[in-house]
């Protein structure tokens, strides 16, 4: 042993290398395993768990009953309602993302002028994203009513006749899209950030070349914001997958079930009839679809998204 | 502080004494009928054993609130031996809450819920058969109203498993000061569906400038008048005796039919603006003399005592096609099975105490409800009334919505399928077959995903 210390062979070095490694690997794992544990147990567990129940029948009081996909075959090929509410959704998100995006980019180009009194408007474009949602909901139950709301007295004064938004089958889900985006103002944010970071000397030296605004606009703005406007698509499908609070609180999923959205007959199933095994199937089933469309938009977003200095690989 | 506590050390301990003098005699008889049942209650805890249980109700603010405070501080100083840890979590907030706590097995020990759904509970075994306490106890359960108890019985065996503590029913409210301005007696409510319209017609007020509705004679969407309601004074049944839907009869087609009639008199814009501004009285059209006649359950009676007591109003039965009918809906007491008899047998004595006709006569002074307890709705005193008894006098006609587990949700589509007839996107007829649909599929699919 003492030898051993006067002359450390390399074999013992690299072991004691070896045991100081494992000592900070094991430090590290201390450290992180409060984070696991609640990984495991508030969320990995009960997911693990949902996919275990989506193949039972689960009425929450009796314990569950293995059927096989029983659960996954009724709702594909006999539940018009699972149809329905997955057409809403996809209208829902179809509509909202893009506009979401389109808008989010126009204010945020605006919100980048160097005028007096911006951080006022920032401000103001940001604040109905701080707002909670079911604040907004019933604000815009108000604003949205057909006789007396503002929208509709304000339309009158110009004599156009508005229609009955949440009331009317035909705009009940237009009405969500457009209360969807005056909440922008999150992305918005986003979006500014981008548009700060984009070097201002390719701009300069476009001028130079004698490029104009819309030409600097396609060419330099937009492509360099790519990765921001990639961010926003991403999260924006997600949440717009899972669209619940606005039927739940303004409408219920009504007028004749024109906004009963995916999550809403997910929770009614669940929570209304206690089919809490039809209910994680239709979980699961909206997990493969978000799944799908986030794939996709990962695949394609290598022709579209450019990172400067990466050499867009 | 100290007061307060000798105030109730005296009474408490003679209450000690006497129960426990008591429970020596009653246990004898109790364990003759115990043991006939597989799982029957024991005797009284015993009396120096403290025990705890919990209660959830609905009962959060105002009068209701004060009265159950003082009715636990009543019953605990009846039972010294039980404490009792109650708590008011409002009337929607208390199914969603239960339900989880079911589900996960932190419910309370004894829980005040819907009246429907009960079967699933029963089926697993969530909640206890107070039939033995029933028995032991000699409770007579006809001192509550038939129907009640009826719902309450497990399919199949009759055993009760819950008892009644408040319902509702719905009745026709009819303004008598604008029945006398239309030349019409106010002492002769409409009967039937053809009086209903035609009285309806002369009591509806347009606006001649704006086109828009001053007063409505009768709306069936508004107030708390449901589709079911009108289609069982048409004698319609919506499930045979072995639970098939029967929906599509030409009954059920021909009141959504009146239904879609009646409705569509004033039009979507005017009655859109008529709800909107009613809306913003901050009570309801009836109450704000908007709406001549109204279907509303007995509970509006205290909303137009708050709000326009004034008001000249009267109350009469549904009218109807063929039949006699109404709905009621309402709340239940159960025992959670917490797997403690102790517990459950506390439960019982809280849930027998406020089942019963003394204590369910104040629940009626101080919330203006139809108790579930019979004697205590239909006491003489209360009868004076004849509204009140009108309001009573339809418990033998009304009826619950039938919530098959197989078919739980058919009758909100049925409803959404209605209201897409009065906005115009199907036919009646075709919102029935559609509904008739809707839950024969409910039932397959329940069926093979159970």
């Amino acid at each position: 042993m003492e030898q051993a210390e006067i002359k450390v062979s390399p074999a013992k070095r690299s072991e004691r290398r070896n045991r100081l490694a494992r000592r900070e690997a094991l430090n590290g794992y201390a450290f992180f395993s409060p984070w696991l544990f609640g990984f495991l147990v508030f969320t990995a567990g009960p997911v693990l768990y949902s996919l275990y129940l989506s193949f039972t029948s689960y009425d929450t009081l009796s314990s569950p009953k293995w059927i096989g996909i029983m659960n996954y075959k009724v709702l594909l090929t006999q539940d018009a309602t699972f149809w329905k509410s997955l057409y809403n959704t996809l209208y829902y998100v179809v509509f909202s993302v893009p506009l979401g995006l389109i808008i989010g980019v126009l204010l945020a180009m605006l919100m980048n002028q160097k005028v007096p009194g911006i951080r006022f408007f920032r401000t103001v474009f940001y604040l109905p994203s701080v707002v909670s949602g079911v604040a907004v909901a019933l604000l815009w139950m108000w604003l949205l009513d057909p006789s007396f709301g503002l929208i509709n007295t304000t339309l009158a004064k110009f004599g156009i006749q508005g229609p009955g938004w949440l009331t009317d089958v035909d705009w009940s889900k237009p009405s969500l899209i457009l209360m969807s985006l005056w909440g922008v103002g999150g992305s918005m944010i986003i979006y500014l950030a981008g548009l700060q970071g984009i070097p201002r000397d390719l701009y300069e030296a476009s001028r130079v070349d004698g490029a104009g605004a819309v030409r600097q606009f396609w060419r330099i703005t937009l492509p360099l914001l790519t990765p921001t406007i990639f961010y926003n698509l991403i999260m924006g499908l997600l949440g717009g997958f899972q669209v619940f609070l606005q039927s739940f609180v303004m409408t219920n999923g009504g007028p004749v079930d024109s906004t009963l959205f995916y999550a809403l007959y997910l929770y009614n199933k669940a929570f209304k009839s206690s089919q809490m095994g039809y209910a994680s199937a239709m979980a699961w089933i909206l997990l493969v679809l978000t799944l799908i469309c986030t794939l996709i938009v990962l695949r394609t977003s290598k022709k579209w998204v450019y990172y400067e200095g990466a050499e867009n690989k | 502080m100290n007061f307060r506590i000798f105030k109730y050390l005296i009474p408490g301990m003679a209450v000690i004494l006497m129960t426990g003098a008591c429970s020596g005699n009653g246990a004898n008889g109790v364990n003759g009928n115990a043991a006939s049942g597989s799982s029957g209650p024991n005797s009284q805890a015993p009396a120096g054993k403290e025990v705890k249980i919990s209660f959830w109700h609905i009962y959060n603010t105002g009068p209701m609130k004060e009265l159950y405070d003082k009715l636990i501080d009543e019953f605990e100083e009846a039972h010294p031996n039980i404490k009792v840890d109650h708590a008011g979590y409002g009337i929607f907030d208390l199914g969603d809450k239960l339900a989880t706590a079911l589900a996960g097995g932190t419910g309370p020990d004894l829980a005040m819920d819907g009246i429907d759904g009960g079967q699933l509970k029963i089926k697993a075994g969530t909640i206890v058969n107070l039939q033995p306490y029933i028995e032991r106890d000699g409770v007579d359960t006809n001192q509550y109203f038939p129907l009640l108890i009826d719902i309450m019985k497990q399919e199949g065996n009759g055993d009760l498993y819950r008892l009644p503590l408040e319902t509702d029913v719905r009745v026709l409210f009819y303004n008598k000061e604008a029945f006398r301005e239309v030349g019409l007696d106010p002492e002769k409510p409409p009967t039937t569906w053809e009086e209903l319209e035609s009285y309806s017609d002369k009591l509806t007020k347009w606006n001649d400038k704006t086109k828009l509705l001053d007063r409505i004679g009768f709306a069936p969407n508004l107030g708390n008048f449901w589709y079911w309601t009108l289609a069982w004074t048409n004698g319609v049944d919506f499930f045979d005796d072995q639970g098939n839907p029967t929906l599509d009869t030409p009954e059920n087609i021909e009141a959504a039919e009146w239904w879609v009639k009646m409705q569509n008199k004033y039009g979507t814009k005017a009655f859109s603006a008529f709800q909107s501004q009613s809306g913003s009285l901050g009570f309801d059209p009836f109450v704000g003399g908007k709406v001549a006649m109204e279907v509303s359950t007995n509970n509006l009676v205290s909303e137009i005592k708050a709000n326009q007591p004034d008001l000249e109003y009267g109350i009469a039965p549904i009218p109807i096609k063929k039949n006699n009918a109404t709905w009621s809906a309402g709340f239940s007491l159960e025992i959670v099975n917490n797997k403690d008899q102790a517990k459950a047998d506390a439960a019982w004595e809280l849930l027998k105490f406020l089942t019963s006709t003394e204590i369910q006569k104040r629940h009626h002074i101080a919330g203006n409800a139809l108790v579930g307890n019979r004697l205590a709705a239909t006491d003489p005193e209360f009868m004076k009334d004849p509204d009140w008894k009108t309001v009573t006098d339809q418990m033998q006609f009304t009826r619950f919505l039938e919530t098959p587990i197989e078919a739980q949700g058919w009758g909100g589509q049925m409803w959404k399928n209605v209201q897409a007839a009065v906005a115009g996107s199907m036919t009646p007829e075709q919102a029935i077959k559609t509904s008739q649909k809707e839950t024969e599929d409910l039932i397959a699919n329940y069926k093979k995903t159970s």
